[in-house]
């Protein structure tokens, strides 16, 4: 399985040599995000990326009309998907795109082909958001059954994304805390090694090292089906239930600490490769 | 003389022939549709409204716009209830819900207040079989008993589009061209890709009470409607019909309650295919099939069809004659079916028309 994930992480950053999307809404800037791929959202990973404000909408590349959702909204028997007005596009290469919360839709269930940059609508209010945002979009990869973060196939944008890694802790597996900002000093054995995320932050990989040796990289570039869950990888592929247990922790790692002295290396590196790291030095007996 | 015998003769074989043409050939008249209005109510005026105190033995659920309630067939209101966002409405529990919803409080029949909760996020729906919710990015469905709690789950990593539950479980067709089925419990009992198509994706299925025949229209280039059914523990395609044109949005796909009979939205009307003899039969009507409602004791079905203008309701008698049907200005509509009697609801009025032949 990690094999798999490494391969396909490999193949998405080639991939993004030769196809690569272009953004689905004009003036993007770091701050036009609500939510960003793989953060917390309900009680699951978020799949899409969100952009903050309603704006005109275009298709991120050339592709065939999929489906268009949201003609049906109201009428009786039929469900109402959490994408609201929506349009799907299929792409070379089996990728398909998602155009979510559309408010209105320049593109009817008639449109069979749209050039990159056809405008599709305008995004709004029409699905599931939680405070202020606009469009929902989503890259999805139905040769590898794996939905992508947007991110990855965007054009670079240069902003400075800010980290900030703080309220460490691990938990022991009975569950005992220890704050790892008040106490450096704990029993040996495993544990969970968690930090206090911000909702407007979010890492695109975090990398945990014990004296000097990575244990666990933690990446949001793809989601992929585990079991019945959603999941991300790392060493073992981690659900939505693993990263985001509790309040708003977020899983760093999966470590076990030796007697002795351990230094404890956190990093988090944004998509662009901006860095933060913190070290602790950890007593432990 | 003999030209008067000649057409002596004539007249009298004329005659004779006439006769047992009279006879042998004349055959009774058809029996007609007939269509009786009974009543027209106003869902907002308070005179339609059950008296309080009142008990009402049948109530029939409708959702039109931001209303949803009951009716009975007598022509009363039992509940009224505006939603601001959306809501979910079933024969025996009702919600309404807001954009950002993670709680949603439920209501049975005949409660004022919730008598539970559903938590999760994302959009419920209540059909007659349980409680569902598909989760926030459309990707995921929960369902949930009718005391809020969580049954099963499942996370996929393309969207929903179309959805269909029985007794026998749920199929959900997804956006890739998968088709999953789970049962009550949320085992996955069965993974069915149709394919035939440039670009896979479902866009209607359903799956028979009995569970033991699944139907869907999938693809786009070439679309196809596909029926499937189960023999000795194996699933396997028994028919499928290449559609005229793609439809590109979600379409309904509707097996009869006796399973004898599948209905399939089409681009240019209603298909019906005999799921035993596999005959299918394409019926053209104006507009986009959002309905299907069987009048069992009448061998009828109708139709409701939303058109650029309005909505039309179709009667399709048998398997596959078109029998009449009427057209008429709405913004929202819904159609039900009680015994041999049709109500349809039109913007704020509900009417009830009864169904016969003669």
């Amino acid at each position: 399985m990690k094999k798999w994930i490494l391969g396909l992480t490999f193949f998405i950053l080639a991939s993004f040599s030769v196809f690569a999307f272009t953004w689905p809404q004009t003036d993007v800037t770091v701050d036009s995000f609500a939510n960003f791929f793989g953060q917390k959202r309900g009680e699951a990973f978020c799949n899409s990326l969100i952009f903050l404000s309603p704006s005109e909408v275009v298709a991120a590349e050339k592709g065939t009309v999929l489906v268009v959702t949201g003609e049906n909204s109201g009428e009786m028997g039929w469900f109402e998907s959490p994408l609201g007005n929506s349009v799907i596009l299929a792409h070379d290469d089996e990728m398909i795109s998602v155009y979510g919360n559309l408010q209105t839709m320049d593109i009817d269930s008639s449109a069979k082909y749209l050039q990159a940059g056809r405008l599709i609508g305008t995004s709004g209010s029409s699905g599931w958001q939680n405070g202020q945002s606009g469009l929902e979009f989503q890259i999805i990869d139905t040769q590898k059954d794996a939905t992508i973060n947007p991110l990855l196939l965007m054009p670079q944008i240069d902003f400075y994304q800010r980290l900030r890694i703080q309220g460490i802790s691990v938990v022991s597996r009975d569950g005992t805390e220890y704050d790892l900002r008040v106490r450096r000093t704990v029993p040996p054995g495993r544990y969970s090694l968690y930090f206090q995320r911000l909702n407007e932050e979010h890492p695109y990989s975090t990398t945990v090292s014990i004296n000097g040796a990575a244990v666990e990289t933690v990446t949001f570039d793809v989601l992929t089906k585990s079991k019945n869950m959603l999941s991300v990888s790392g060493k073992r592929q981690f659900t939505a239930k693993d990263v985001y247990p509790k309040g708003q922790k977020q899983l760093l790692a999966e470590i076990s600490l030796a007697q002795g002295r351990n230094t404890l290396n956190i990093s988090a590196k944004s998509i662009n490769g901006t860095e933060t790291s913190l070290t602790y030095i950890l007593d432990v007996r | 003389m003999k030209l008067k015998e000649n057409i002596r003769l004539c007249l009298i074989i004329g005659s004779i022939f006439l006769v047992l043409y009279i006879l042998f050939a004349a055959s009774p008249l058809g029996q007609e549709l007939q269509l009786s209005p009974e009543w027209t109510i106003d869902i907002k005026d308070r005179q339609y409204f059950l008296e309080e105190g009142s008990v009402a033995q049948v109530q029939i659920p409708f959702k039109m716009g931001q209303n949803m309630g009951y009716f009975t067939p007598e022509g009363k209101i039992s509940l009224l209830e505006t939603f601001p966002f959306k809501a979910t409405i079933s024969s025996s529990y009702r919600a309404s819900y807001s954009q950002n919803s993670s709680v949603v409080q439920f209501y049975s029949l005949d409660s004022a207040t919730p008598i539970g909760e559903i938590h999760g996020s994302g959009f419920p729906f209540f059909t007659e079989n349980g409680f569902f919710l598909f989760g926030v990015g459309g990707c995921s469905l929960a369902q949930y008993d009718y005391s809020g709690n969580k049954i099963w789950n499942y996370e996929n990593y393309v969207p929903i589009i179309s959805f269909s539950s029985s007794p026998a479980g749920v199929a959900v067709g997804y956006a890739d061209g998968t088709v999953l089925v789970f049962s009550p419990t949320g085992e996955l009992l069965q993974t069915f890709e149709p394919g035939g198509s440039s670009f896979p994706v479902i866009l209607g299925v359903d799956l028979s009470d009995s569970g033991q025949q699944l139907a869907c229209v999938s693809g786009i280039d070439r679309q196809r409607f596909v029926l499937a059914q189960e023999k000795n523990g194996l699933t396997k395609v028994v028919y499928h019909h290449y559609l005229e044109m793609d439809q590109k949005e979600p379409v309904l796909v509707q097996f009869s309650q006796d399973e004898d009979y599948v209905f399939y939205g089409t681009s240019i009307g209603i298909g019906i295919l005999d799921c035993s003899s596999l005959e299918n039969r394409i019926i053209k009507l104006e507009g986009k099939i959002l309905s299907v409602q069987e009048v069992p004791n009448l061998d009828l079905v109708c139709v409701l069809a939303k058109n650029k203008d309005g909505y039309s309701v179709y009667f399709i008698e048998g398997f596959g004659n078109l029998v009449g049907g009427f057209h008429f200005d709405a913004e929202v509509s819904f159609i039900s079916v009680q015994d041999d009697s049709l109500y349809v609801g039109k913007d704020n009025t509900i009417s009830k028309m009864k169904i016969m032949f003669e």
